[in-house]
């Protein structure tokens, strides 16, 4: 018995193993191509100026763009409950009158989002980088965003695209097209979304890393999501390619509507984006994002 | 020495072993097949008051259907899974069809090696539990070797070696896993034979492998959890415990910190003839362990911790479960079930059974750390005192009596402070707290019929509360069976207490059904509520429904 005993201790420790991790910070920086001709991570971040621990996923966006500079599209999409704009009674605890009036949803495309990816069950803050794991492991929780960045990172470039913007300053009426190229033999359908997205928009947001009662006045709402260019209302855009592609067939799209941005928004502020993505999985082969003006 | 010889050529070689298994297997006739089929449909109609949503598809589907064949010391088995596309609020990544699930199995002299699919648990499951649990769209089997081996009387050994699996395919980390569990009595039979003590001690290995690839943090790509137990039953009491650790687990459940998590579990149980007393305690601190650290929800757990709370089965009773919170809690539950005697004047001519019981659930106590560029254990704990922050909290009472050979009645009390912002991720939500109200009759009316009719209310205490939940709720349902083959229930859950007069509304359903043999067909219509519905203290979101459904599940 004793043998036996102790040949099953002995196979037990013998395959199984444990990492104790003493410093988990990483020394250094990450190395990362600088090139306009780099893999671009898209990252969705669910959001409400009411939800105080989504302030953490704003700076994890800010972190990981500092980590891979030029790689990082975010988009704040502010949805559901935490970002209706509050009347006095809703008001969280501890706000000034008159705050937290802002009202950053998109109406259309937020029902449009909860239709397609069922946003409305999300526990925020998260997010869906790439739309990776669609459907089976999505969203991705914001503490899991580096992991699912660099998954995606290790992974070859499959597509280039790039965005000519043609705005009118006056009209304010804006146009786009997207060129690039597939940079892999595939098959499916394949569809381009542009949305507008504004920043520097100063407004109240509650912060659970703030001292109590856990609201900042000043803080500094970044790439919110304003709209979709090509098909307003519908976050999935248009079809530009389906069936078998070969490597190296070129993308040529442009915009069939005339999208004229919203005159409270300030124009100068605001980036177009670019996404190209399988619609059978909507994986984002690429993303690129560009000044309005 | 031989058994030893042969456990070393099983672990080493067992894919030959089953190979040579299944090869005189061929000599073998007979053999037995069994298989079940369940399919469950709805046909869905938006309800904006409800917040049932339109659905593209107008109807949706999940089916199963698995088939076992069993030869002697040989079995083999798989589970077909069709959802085309998945019922409205099951988890999404359940799309499409495929077969999931399908093992093949072999036992000779104590020694059972498994391929494929396998579900396991060891001890009460704080390290390891695979299970399935099919409404709450929970499948973590293991796709990989399973081996147990009985080398002698009392000795328990299990191993297994595979991937979980992931909806509709299996998760990026690898699990193994060991176990071993000694019956002091039955290793010494006849010697331990005078004994009235039994004692049962056992030990568990886990451990997962996922490859780093973050860019901030070094990640542990080999993390693992151990857990020792013990069981001790003298006479009416049985006493079990067992405590569980595990190294640094960062993760997207814990917010990718480094602190070790453990998990004690004790239970001491009393029973003698019309009395049983039950005692539990659980505590838990940074325990969730999962197969993929970036995994969520229910998502590739390889343990499952415990609830400590009952499982109310009434439609209102349920209304706020407790859902077993990993990450921290420090559980309590206490039981007395008692019978008062027959033809006493309390008991009446059959008894009367009595059934007290009290469960709480609280936070750790917990100091949290500013070392993000340290260690990054985030917070410290204590076990005692426990934390300040109440997440949930029953007190109930349940009397169960019967009047005659047609009559019998169960009424239940219970009071409920549920803390929702701890539980459902909310804010700013004050203490919910509920008293409900069963009354559930059953009348045997004739030998062809029987009427059971369960009136529930629950209502919510102070102006407070009642403006900021859903506020007061009435529920009626009347279920008629006929013979051995029909019955028909109609429910009406009445939301009579919302603050908004608009949202009173009347949640109506009906279902009639159909058994014969093994087959059992039931359509239904009516509304469904929005809701959390829990299994064990595990729990997903129900949305709100309103349309026809199907269910039509068989077996052979």
């Amino acid at each position: 018995m004793k043998k036996i005993l102790l040949l099953f201790t002995i196979a037990v420790l013998s395959f199984m193993s444990c990492d104790y991790v003493v410093a988990p910070n990483q020394v250094g920086t990450v190395t990362v191509p600088l090139s306009d001709t780099v893999r671009k991570i898209f990252i969705e971040d669910f959001t409400g100026h009411t939800c105080p621990n989504c302030p953490t996923a704003s700076r994890m966006l800010d972190s990981l763009g500092a980590a891979y500079p030029t790689q990082i599209i975010g988009m704040g999409v502010h949805i559901d409950y935490y970002a209706e704009p509050c009347p006095p009674h809703q008001l969280p605890s501890g706000a000034t009158p008159g705050t937290f009036s802002e009202d950053f949803r998109v109406a259309a495309e937020d029902a449009d989002y909860d239709l397609v990816f069922g946003s409305n069950s999300f526990g925020l803050p998260t997010g869906l980088v790439n739309r990776y794991g669609f459907p089976t492991s999505f969203p991705t929780a914001v503490t899991a965003w580096p992991s699912t960045v660099a998954t995606i990172l290790a992974q070859p470039m499959t597509a280039y695209i790039k965005i000519i913007p043609s705005y009118n300053t006056s009209s304010r009426n804006l146009s786009v097209n997207v060129t690039g190229n597939f940079m892999v033999d595939t098959t499916g359908t394949y569809n381009i979304a542009l949305y507008l997205v504004e920043s520097e928009i100063i407004g109240s947001q509650t912060d659970i890393t703030f001292p109590a009662p856990g609201i900042d006045n000043n803080f500094e709402f970044n790439h919110v999501f304003r709209g979709c260019i090509n098909t307003p209302g519908i976050v999935t855009g248009e079809t530009i390619n389906s069936g078998s592609i070969l490597n190296n067939t070129p993308i040529n799209y442009s915009t069939t509507n005339t999208y004229t941005v919203n005159p409270l928004f300030v124009d100068t502020h605001c980036k177009i984006i670019a996404i190209l993505y399988k619609t059978s999985d909507y994986g984002v082969l690429q993303a690129a994002e560009v000044d309005l003006r | 020495m031989k058994n030893v010889l042969k456990l070393i050529i099983c672990l080493l070689v067992g894919s030959i072993t089953i190979t040579t298994a299944q090869t005189n297997l061929n000599n073998i006739g007979g053999g037995q097949i069994h298989g079940n089929f369940d399919i469950s449909a709805q046909y869905y109609i938006p309800d904006s008051i409800i917040g049932a949503d339109t659905i593209p598809e107008k109807a949706l589907f999940n089916g199963w259907s698995a088939v076992t064949y069993v030869n002697g010391k040989f079995s083999a088995g798989i589970r077909y899974e069709s959802y085309l596309n998945h019922l409205n609020g099951f988890p999404s990544g359940y799309q499409g069809t495929g077969i999931p699930y399908r093992y093949a199995s072999y036992n000779n002299d104590g020694l059972e090696i498994t391929v494929g699919n396998s579900y396991e648990q060891f001890g009460s499951g704080l390290i390891l539990r695979s299970f399935e649990e099919r409404a709450l769209g929970i499948d973590n089997a293991i796709e990989g070797i399973r081996i147990r081996y009985t080398p002698c009387k009392g000795v328990y050994l299990k191993g297994l070696w595979g991937k979980q699996r992931n909806f509709m395919s299996t998760g990026p980390g690898i699990v193994r896993a060991a176990d071993g569990e000694f019956n002091v009595n039955e290793l010494f039979g006849s010697r331990m034979e005078n004994i009235k003590t039994q004692l049962i001690f056992g030990g568990s290995f886990v451990s997962k492998f996922q490859v780093d690839q973050d860019p901030f943090l070094v990640l542990p790509q080999n993390v693992g959890a151990w857990s020792a137990r013990t069981n001790v039953i003298r006479n009416r009491i049985n006493f079990s415990t067992e405590y569980a650790y595990k190294i640094n687990d960062p993760s997207a459940a814990n917010g990718f910190i480094y602190k070790p998590g453990e998990a004690l579990f004790s239970s001491l149980s009393y029973s003698q003839k019309g009395l049983g007393i039950y005692l539990g305690f659980l505590r838990v601190d940074n325990f969730s362990f999962r197969s993929d650290r970036t995994a969520a929800l229910t998502q590739l757990n390889i343990n499952l911790i415990p609830t400590l709370t009952k499982q109310h089965t009434y439609a209102l009773a349920s209304y706020y479960p407790f859902a077993s919170q990993p990450n921290g809690q420090t559980c309590w539950q206490a039981q007395m079930d008692y019978k008062l005697k027959k033809g006493s004047k309390l008991g009446g001519k059959y008894g009367t059974d009595i059934s007290l019981n009290y469960s709480a659930a609280y936070g750790l106590d917990t100091t949290k750390l500013n070392d993000g560029t340290g260690k990054r254990f985030g917070y410290s704990s204590n076990w005692l005192p426990i934390g300040d922050t109440m997440y949930f909290n029953d007190l109930n009472v349940e009397i169960f009596r019967k009047f005659n050979q047609r009559l019998k009645a169960t009424i239940l009390f219970a009071h409920f402070i549920y803390n929702k912002n701890a539980l459902e991720g909310k804010s700013n939500y004050p203490y919910i707290n509920a008293d409900v109200v069963v009354v559930d009759v059953t009348w045997k009316i004739n030998s062809k019929l029987t009427l059971r009719s369960d009136a529930e209310h629950m209502l919510l205490g102070g102006k407070k509360e009642s403006k900021e939940d859903y506020g007061n709720w009435a529920a009626l349902l009347e279920e008629l069976s006929i013979g051995d083959h029909y019955f028909i229930a109609l429910m009406d859950q009445y939301n009579y207490g919302n603050k908004e007069p608009s949202r009173r509304v009347h949640y109506f359903s009906g279902q009639a059904g159909f058994f014969k043999g093994t087959n059992r067909i039931v359509l239904g219509y009516g509304k469904q509520r929005q809701g959390i519905f829990c299994v064990g203290g595990v729990c997903r979101q129900i949305p709100a429904s309103n349309g026809f459904t199907i269910t039509i599940t068989s077996s052979f």
